[in-house]
């Protein structure tokens, strides 16, 4: 039996050429869409994982500090280990002060935030004991 | 079937019977209505050839359509959001009208935050909200800039005592002169001589007034206590010379944090 060979329309494969091309151009015009959309979420001052984790690598505890404000104003709150690394780090440098100027009962206040913020902050424990040494 | 003359077994497409030569007339019939049939499909199939073709190239332009569009809508938002100014502008809008939402909490919270002397956290959320540009709090215009620059005060601290570079190599001396600068500038810019403030300006009205003169007096006493200044020392040093203040802000720390303790 003769198999008749199927001929594919012309037109058909013009387009499904073009349909192949407008793949890519979507791939590469969809890349540049997700960096700069990407980038308009990053304009704020709230600070994710990384950027905190980059903060306390270069020794940024000012830093560290606004992150953990302008995240609690934002509502971002994945990363609780910084955020009580920044409250002792807070604390403890109002705590110097309160201790050398007689203020007991606002330097008890903060080691009370500094002992509760020891807690909650995990593995990073081992900045605050570097806190710790620079300010005694 | 049988021929109905002499009953021998005919084919049904067979017009005559082979055996005795009389016409069969159901095999004519049967063949009219073969073609019939034959022409028919012939017909149905290449009316489904041609249709299924042109639902293939649609389907195919279709898809080319909705591929431009959402080409063309990204092309649209990547030139959009490439520009700098309007990434500003928008993400402005975006805090304004978050401002208008929740316009009582934040006066709640700003209000609280300077009862509580909240310097650093003030400052945080003023810059969250662009508090200091928005006219509703054109009273707090002064505790604003005393939070700014006690939190800048505060952050030069914190840099020298860790020994932070900051993001362009700072030194202890740069962090020291730094502080000089906010310090000896806070009676031109919080207190207002700058602005000729009046004295019975709103900015200094209240709790305002309140929040100001507790904001310099918890400044002198971090900046007293962490570059071991004298009573005498910490109280001049608002009136100093920037130059001065940084020189002596400098000699008195560089030996209570050296850098080489921070790196450790």
């Amino acid at each position: 039996m003769n198999k008749e060979k199927k001929r594919k329309d012309p037109v058909i494969i013009l387009l499904d050429i073009i349909i192949v091309a407008l793949i890519f151009v979507t791939l590469y015009v969809g890349q540049s869409y997700v960096f700069y959309k990407i980038r308009m979420n990053e304009e704020t001052f709230a600070a994710d994982p990384d950027k905190m984790a980059f903060e306390l690598q270069r020794g940024d505890y000012a830093g560290l500090i606004q992150g953990k404000y302008m995240n609690e104003f934002n509502g971002n709150v994945e990363t609780p280990g910084y955020h009580s690394l920044a409250d002792y780090v807070e604390a403890a440098f109002a705590y110097k002060v309160y201790d050398a100027k007689g203020y007991t009962q606002e330097a008890n206040e903060q080691k009370a935030i500094m002992d509760e913020a020891r807690v909650k902050m995990e593995e990073l424990t081992i900045f605050a004991d570097k806190v710790d040494k620079w300010l005694n | 079937m049988k021929c109905r003359y002499c009953g021998s077994n005919l084919g049904l497409e067979d017009a005559v019977c082979p055996y005795c030569g009389k016409v069969n007339k159901k095999a004519a019939k049967y063949l009219a209505e073969k073609n019939k049939y034959l022409n028919e499909f012939e017909k149905t199939k290449t009316d489904v050839k041609e249709k299924s073709k042109t639902a293939g190239r649609i389907g195919r332009l279709s898809v080319i359509g909705v591929m431009l569009i959402l080409i063309l809508v990204m092309k649209f938002s990547v030139s959009r959001y490439s520009d700098v100014e309007y990434r500003i502008n928008k993400r402005e809008d975006i805090i304004a009208s978050e401002v208008n939402k929740n316009r009582d909490t934040i006066a709640e919270t700003v209000k609280e935050m300077e009862k509580n002397r909240e310097y650093v956290a003030l400052s945080c959320y003023m810059l969250n909200y662009r508090l200091r540009s928005n006219e509703q709090y054109d009273d707090y215009f002064r505790v604003f800039t005393a939070a700014v620059s006690y939190k800048t005060i505060y952050e030069d601290i914190i840099s020298i005592v860790t020994g932070f570079e900051g993001y362009d190599n700072k030194t202890t001396k740069d962090w020291c002169y730094d502080a000089a600068i906010y310090i000896s500038d806070w009676n031109s810019y919080v207190a207002g001589g700058f602005w000729n403030d009046s004295p019975d300006s709103p900015m200094h009205a209240g709790e305002h007034g309140a929040f100001l003169a507790d904001a310099k007096k918890d400044a002198q006493d971090m900046v007293q206590v962490y570059f071991n200044l004298t009573d005498e020392q910490a109280e001049s040093m608002w009136t100093m010379d920037k130059e001065a203040l940084g020189e002596l802000l400098y000699e008195s720390c560089k030996d209570l944090y050296p850098k080489e303790a921070a790196d450790e």
